[in-house]
């Protein structure tokens, strides 16, 4: 052969093997079968400061699993990369953040079955029973619970006393307040057009739920008496004009609006209260603490516990899924965990939602400076929340879908484009025809 | 003088032909020409092999998906089959109220906008080639820089700009008693509208602008002795002139508006009440691939909506591409 010929052959050879290398197989190292401990990849998209000194310690106090974090965009962006992974089969981490209903990411074929490895756990009595149901459809597991943050509201008491406005405590209060902060330009509470939780929230307090299983099937309900009376809720709020529309995405102009004194009542969580000490620079001291307002008919004081996204995945493809298990529980529920999760710059823990008894961090999650002289009153809302959480919400397997469907319907109230009741009526016929387009059993 | 042509010929049509093989000789090598078109082709080839990686095996990829769905069972939460289904997933599509809202959505859009951006950009060359060389050399540079500036950062700029609560625009023209809301329905357009003539009048006035110059000036020259106005001329000589680099930039201008999505997919963070996940047809695709995780259906869109924009361009390009007279 000639020197020429061979040349170009060798070279052909190169540079068709650095091809396939690239496109051939391949393993994200979380599913190998290498001696050694174990490495459990786990994506979350929290900031690293908050992660990886909690990382650090599962490390050290584990000899057998090792976590490696690996930071993400976002929430649309872990998303997004999960179902890349998956659907590939390459480099599918062992922990995902959940960032939808686990129920409906198992039916997507994104989350794995856990039931078998979380039993021991569950058994232990490691986990509040509040926290279970978001990760748990019929009798199995979708995902590590992590329970939700306690659910209250704060108001603006220098505005409310100002204008010698009373403490809404049910949602009626709510709507006849805002009627009265109107006559002043004052909105009561904020929608943001891009997020449909307070009617979910609402329909969760009322005790409704969208889905329910009925035997070998889903029945789908938007239109129960729980719904609509959320939903009216939400009605006489646009109908009036007593809400507010700021979005959630221009973070800077949230907070310099909520700041101004130009909206009253937020509800809110644990989670939230260091970023609006932090953030707030003229409302700093004028908040109060105040429970979540209830229905006029209701018979027991209950607050919304569902909490969608805060467990944790093992997604389809990652072979180590006990030791996944093992290291979700230990970050979820171990009293290292919430320990190592302390910052300093917000004398903040991470709140254990998952766990029985959060209230050891109760004080620590509540600011110096945002309740100004009513910061004392923050223990006993939070707790009082805490106790009175309940989770009867069902979510189904086409639950991703139908809420980015809820997130239009849901924009179009607050454009007053729609009614309501009639994007519920939308949801409930898009939701039947979408299960039965995916071959799922469905009334209806 | 006759021979040696006679030889030269016969010489060419040897080496044309190539050498006869010996019995037992090295196997022919190939033909000069051959070899040399050989050669010529090979420069091509790096743009072939992206073309084929990048563009055709994705294309190739999608319609193969796009004959597949995945199908459940039960209550759902069991193993998913995948399933050949034809073409259902077009048909699906076809029938989608959904995406062909946001493709007529997009098609209005392009109606108004892009002749108002080819009006612009023309009246911008025109202007431009009236003035002398040295005052030309200065506007040129200027009026490119909205088109170096990346996408991304021209459209937050603009959203900073419209936003109603940090923006300059607002409270400016609160000065004048206008209550403009550019991230309303009614706005939404114009404020899309505005981003877009912005980042692309300076390279489409460009283009323009290089066509105008290559005209032999005496042709102008002619005109003036005959008595036309500077404006005829522009009209009668100048537009004809450049019809080509116009249908050339509308075309592009057409296919880069009916796929518009990172211009509306970054004001969606602003307005999400009124640009919804399915305002644009690539939002569409999209939303249903990666937010659903409905990668079959989201690539029979994907086959539709590129016949759809080859289909308008071919049309236009077939209507419009007539040699100057």
């Amino acid at each position: 052969m000639n020197s020429k010929r061979v040349r170009v052959a060798t070279c052909a050879a190169v540079v068709l093997s650095v091809v396939l290398t690239g496109c051939g197989g391949g393993d994200g190292g979380t599913t190998g079968k290498a001696e050694g401990p174990v490495t459990i990849e786990y994506w979350n998209w929290l900031e690293a400061k908050n992660v990886d000194p909690v990382v650090a310690k599962f490390n050290a106090t584990h000899k057998d699993i090792k976590l490696k974090f690996v930071k993400q965009a976002d929430n649309p962006g872990t998303q997004q990369n999960l179902r890349n992974a998956v659907a590939a089969q390459k480099h599918v981490p062992c922990l995902v953040q959940n960032f939808g209903e686990a129920p409906s990411l198992a039916s997507e074929g994104l989350a794995q079955d856990v039931t078998e490895e979380l039993t021991p756990y569950l058994k232990k009595g490691l986990f509040a029973e509040s926290a279970l149901p978001s990760a748990r459809a019929v009798d199995k597991y979708y995902a590590v619970p992590g329970g939700a943050t306690p659910p209250f509201m704060m108001i603006n008491r220098k505005v409310y006393d100002k204008y010698g406005v009373e403490t809404p405590k049910t949602w009626d209060d709510v709507i006849a307040a805002g009627k009265e902060f109107k006559k002043h330009g004052i909105y009561i509470m904020n929608l943001a057009g891009e997020d449909p939780s307070t009617l979910i929230e609402l329909v969760q307090q009322a005790g409704g739920s969208w889905y329910k299983i009925d035997g070998d099937k889903w029945k789908i309900d938007f239109l129960s008496p729980e719904s609509l009376k959320a939903a009216d809720v939400i009605q006489q709020l646009v109908d009036n004009d007593l809400v507010a529309h700021q979005t959630y995405t221009d973070r800077p102009a949230l907070i310099n609006y909520f700041d101004s004194g130009k909206m009253v009542s937020l509800p809110t969580s644990t989670w939230q209260l260091q970023n609006y000490e932090r953030e707030y620079k003229k409302s700093l001291g004028n908040w109060e603490p105040v429970d979540r307002p209830q229905f006029k008919d209701a018979t027991e004081f209950v607050t919304p516990m569902h909490s969608p996204t805060s467990g944790l995945i093992v997604p389809k493809g990652c072979d180590h899924v006990k030791e996944a298990v093992e290291a979700a529980v230990w970050l979820n529920t171990s009293k290292d965990s919430t320990d190592a999760s302390y910052q300093k710059d917000t004398k903040q823990y991470t709140w254990p939602g998952a766990i029985p008894d959060p209230s050891p961090w109760v004080d620590s999650a509540v600011p110096e400076k945002l309740f100004g002289p009513r910061k004392s009153e923050a223990r006993g809302v939070i707790l009082k929340s805490v106790k009175a959480g309940r989770d009867n919400w069902v979510a189904g397997p086409n639950y991703t879908g139908m809420f980015a469907e809820l997130q239009d319907q849901w924009a179009k109230v607050t454009a007053k484009k729609t009614t309501m009741k009639a994007a519920l009526e939308h949801m409930e016929k898009w939701t039947v025809a979408d299960l039965k387009r995916k071959n799922i059993n469905v009334d209806g | 003088m006759a021979d040696t042509s006679i030889a030269d010929t016969s010489q060419a049509a040897t080496m044309a032909a190539g050498p006869r093989p010996a019995p037992g000789a090295a196997p022919p090598r190939l033909p000069w020409r051959r070899m040399m078109a050989l050669k010529g082709a090979s420069f091509t080839a790096p743009f072939f092999i992206g073309f084929a990686l990048f563009t055709l095996a994705p294309v190739l990829l999608a319609l193969r998906e796009s004959l597949y769905s995945k199908q459940s069972s039960g209550l759902g939460f069991g193993e998913k089959t995948v399933e050949f289904t034809g073409f259902d997933n077009f048909a699906r599509g076809l029938e989608d109220a959904h995406f062909w809202a946001a493709m007529l959505r997009v098609a209005l859009f392009a109606a108004v906008a892009i002749p108002t951006i080819m009006l612009l950009s023309l009246m911008m060359a025109l202007l431009l080639d009236a003035l002398s060389h040295r005052l030309a050399a200065r506007f040129r540079v200027p009026l490119l820089i909205p088109y170096m500036i990346p996408g991304i950062v021209a459209i937050l700029i603009w959203i900073y700009i419209y936003s109603p609560v940090v923006g300059p625009l607002t409270p400016f023209l609160a000065l004048f008693g206008v209550d403009a809301d550019f991230y309303s329905g009614e706005m939404i357009w114009i404020s899309l509208g505005n981003l877009v003539a912005w980042s692309s009048v300076g390279f489409n006035m460009l283009i323009v602008y290089s066509a105008l110059q290559a005209v032999p000036r005496e042709i102008f020259d002619s005109a003036r002795v005959d008595g036309a106005s500077e404006w005829r001329i522009a009209w009668s000589i100048k537009v004809p002139l450049v019809r080509r680099s116009l249908v050339l930039i509308t075309v592009l201008s057409i296919i880069g508006t009916l796929q518009i999505f990172s211009d509306p997919m970054l004001f969606r963070t602003m307005t999400p009440e009124t640009v919804t996940r399915d305002f644009t047809p690539i939002m569409a695709i999209y939303d249903w691939a990666f937010q659903q995780g409905e990668f079959n259906y989201a690539a029979a869109l994907s086959i539709i909506l590129a016949l759809v924009v080859g289909a308008a361009s071919a049309v236009f390009y077939k209507l419009t591409n007539k040699a100057p007279v």
